[in-house]
């Protein structure tokens, strides 16, 4: 199965039709679901009507675009009108929502197929895709490793065919780490470039909405389908689009790279510096400047994450309450309104949820607000100002999308502190609002993905796109037909 | 200085929440809270007098739209969604 724009070149030529292109991915499906478990929820008679409508559509000539006819995996925590969203969580349970995110009303109009609604961690909190109340996602390069998270299902969907372009969300990694552990291409935009309307929210003011493909192309094309203002949702921003053929055609010369060395150094997998190393190589090779620097407050960004995310979430998490959506509790003689709903609330949410919304609760709460949550915005403010130096001096910073490969299922279980600490390299641009990319780089001596990450000034995405298809094109990329 | 997290932190914490858990749960809450603290605690030493509350978007670029009606008959939709509905309405216990 080729990438998803090379696909829909091949519909646009009349070399197949949108059907034949969607029996493909249902055949992936069938073969590989079983051990996977890539999707919640699948809706092939619902795809094969799209299909149908969507090459009439190209026949007449009224679908043009370069994704018409893709297949799309859709993450879980994103509405879909009348398929169930359940965020992987139970508390969601039965919910099926009345209306079309943003993402997805772009993609009905620019002709992609919606096939389903992939797993994730319960409401994207996780770092693994094994925090889900249906089960893990497994990794389809070694199906006793996890898949990585919250976005594990989408990652893995692409991964295996089973889709030719997905959706995630990345709040702290959500979409870059999975991508990484599971060789494919993994693109969180700059806070505000895409519309969360319709998005489940976990974190407000750090989640965001992006693509993972099986090439750069893929994501860069599915970024500018997604891209714009939304007046439904007042922190989405018009900003000059992403010119997706020009970009990947730029090449890297005359870029400045700043190689952030006190973010290497926390690598602990050889093979993972490695391969940040060798893409560093790449880039000068291809005409960039490379640069070793010290980006700054590498022991306080997961802290500082955390300590605003959970407390973002339990102000988030607050509207499930068992009355108006999702799950409900039996009702019991004499249980009051409160009962009712912190019954609900017990009964619905998982483990790590609960967890988080304890913290973010306690750091919220009378008395330590400043010690914590005030804290942790200032810190936030000074981290983005690191950035910024960093960007006065450098057109894109270069480090690990994942402190190693993926790891084994299970090994997190009874360490949450380490889980969070594998955040590190993810969770800084999601802090400073920054779009940033998780590239494959070959694979260890396991055969197992690797992967390394760029980041780039806010809206420069077109660097991010242009540095990726250099590297897409000097090696290390080899999942163009899915495993 | 903050004291370690006991049960009874859970229990105010958790009433904070509108969460039930079961004793289990608050033993275990204890254990995992105070972990997930100290890790952030690490940030009492760093000193950011210098940081401002960073503002999610600027402010002069949000997107607003015009204050003006638009379609609200969703009432059929929304009660499809909810996990016990009668006659048009939410029951939920006595509130007062």
């Amino acid at each position: 199965m080729l990438s998803a724009t090379k696909t829909c070149s091949l519909i646009k030529e009349r070399r197949i039709s949108t059907t034949e292109a969607l029996e493909e991915v249902l055949g992936r499906i069938r073969d590989r679901e079983e051990d996977l478990h890539c999707y919640i929820t699948l809706d092939e008679e619902g795809a094969r009507q799209q299909a149908k409508l969507i090459q009439s559509r190209i026949d007449d000539g009224s679908l043009k675009g370069p994704l018409a006819g893709a297949v799309v995996a859709v993450k879980d925590n994103i509405c879909v009108r009348d398929l169930p969203a359940t965020c992987g969580s139970k508390m969601l349970a039965g919910f099926i929502p009345p209306y079309d995110a943003t993402v997805t009303e772009k993609l009905r109009d620019a002709g992609c197929i919606i096939i389903g609604k992939t797993n994730m961690d319960e409401f994207a909190m996780g770092s693994t895709c094994e925090n889900s109340y249906f089960g893990p996602t497994k990794n389809p390069y070694d199906t006793s490793r996890v898949t990585g998270g919250s976005s594990g299902g989408s990652a893995a969907a692409v991964a295996a065919g089973e889709a030719m372009i997905a959706l995630g969300s990345d709040t702290g990694g959500s979409i870059r780490l999975p991508a990484a552990c599971c060789g494919v291409v993994g693109l969180k935009p700059t806070y505000g470039r895409v519309s969360r309307y319709g998005l489940i929210a976990y974190a407000s003011g750090l989640d965001q909405i992006g693509p993972m493909g099986r090439s750069v192309e893929d994501c860069g094309e599915m970024l500018s389908l997604l891209s714009g203002a939304d007046s439904r949702d007042a922190t989405s921003r018009q900003w000059e689009a992403v010119d997706t053929g020009a970009a990947l055609g730029r090449g890297v010369k005359g870029l400045t790279v700043g190689l952030a060395e006190d973010y290497l150094s926390l690598c602990p997998d050889e093979e993972a510096k490695n391969a940040v190393l060798e893409a560093a190589e790449k880039l000068r090779d291809a005409g960039a400047a490379v640069e070793h620097f010290s980006l700054g407050y590498e022991k306080y960004v997961v802290p500082i994450y955390y300590i605003l995310a959970d407390a973002q979430a339990s102000s988030n998490l607050e509207r499930y309450d068992g009355i108006k959506y999702g799950y409900r509790t039996p009702f019991e003689e004499g249980q009051d309104f409160g009962q009712l709903m912190a019954r609900s609330r017990g009964e619905g949410f998982g483990g790590e949820v609960k967890r988080r919304i304890l913290v973010g609760s306690f750091v919220l709460s009378a008395g330590w607000y400043d010690a914590y949550y005030k804290k942790a915005l200032a810190a936030q403010a000074l981290l983005r100002r690191c950035f910024d130096e960093a960007f006065s001096k450098y057109d894109l910073i270069l480090m690990p999308a994942a402190p190693s490969v993926a790891p084994k299922l299970g090994v997190y279980k009874d360490d949450i502190i380490g889980a969070y600490r594998g955040d590190v390299f993810t969770v800084t641009a999601n802090l400073a609002q920054l779009p940033a990319m998780s590239i494959p780089a070959g694979v260890n001596h396991d055969g197992l993905p690797l992967a390394v990450q760029l980041m780039a000034d806010r809206f420069r995405e077109d660097l991010l796109l242009a540095a990726g298809a250099e590297l897409e094109k000097r090696g290390g990329h080899e999942n163009d037909e899915g495993i | 200085m903050r004291q370690k997290i006991d049960e009874e932190t859970v229990a105010y914490v958790s009433k904070l929440s509108q969460l039930e858990l079961t004793a289990e749960e608050k033993r275990a809450a204890a254990a995992d809270m105070e972990e997930c603290l100290t890790m952030m605690d690490i940030l009492s030493g760093l000193d950011t007098r210098d940081g401002e509350e960073l503002l999610l978007y600027d402010n002069d670029q949000n997107v607003l739209r015009e204050d003006e009606r638009v379609g609200s008959d969703m009432a059929d939709s929304l009660l499809r969604c909810a996990p016990l509905a009668e006659d048009g309405l939410i029951p939920v216990p006595k509130t007062v």
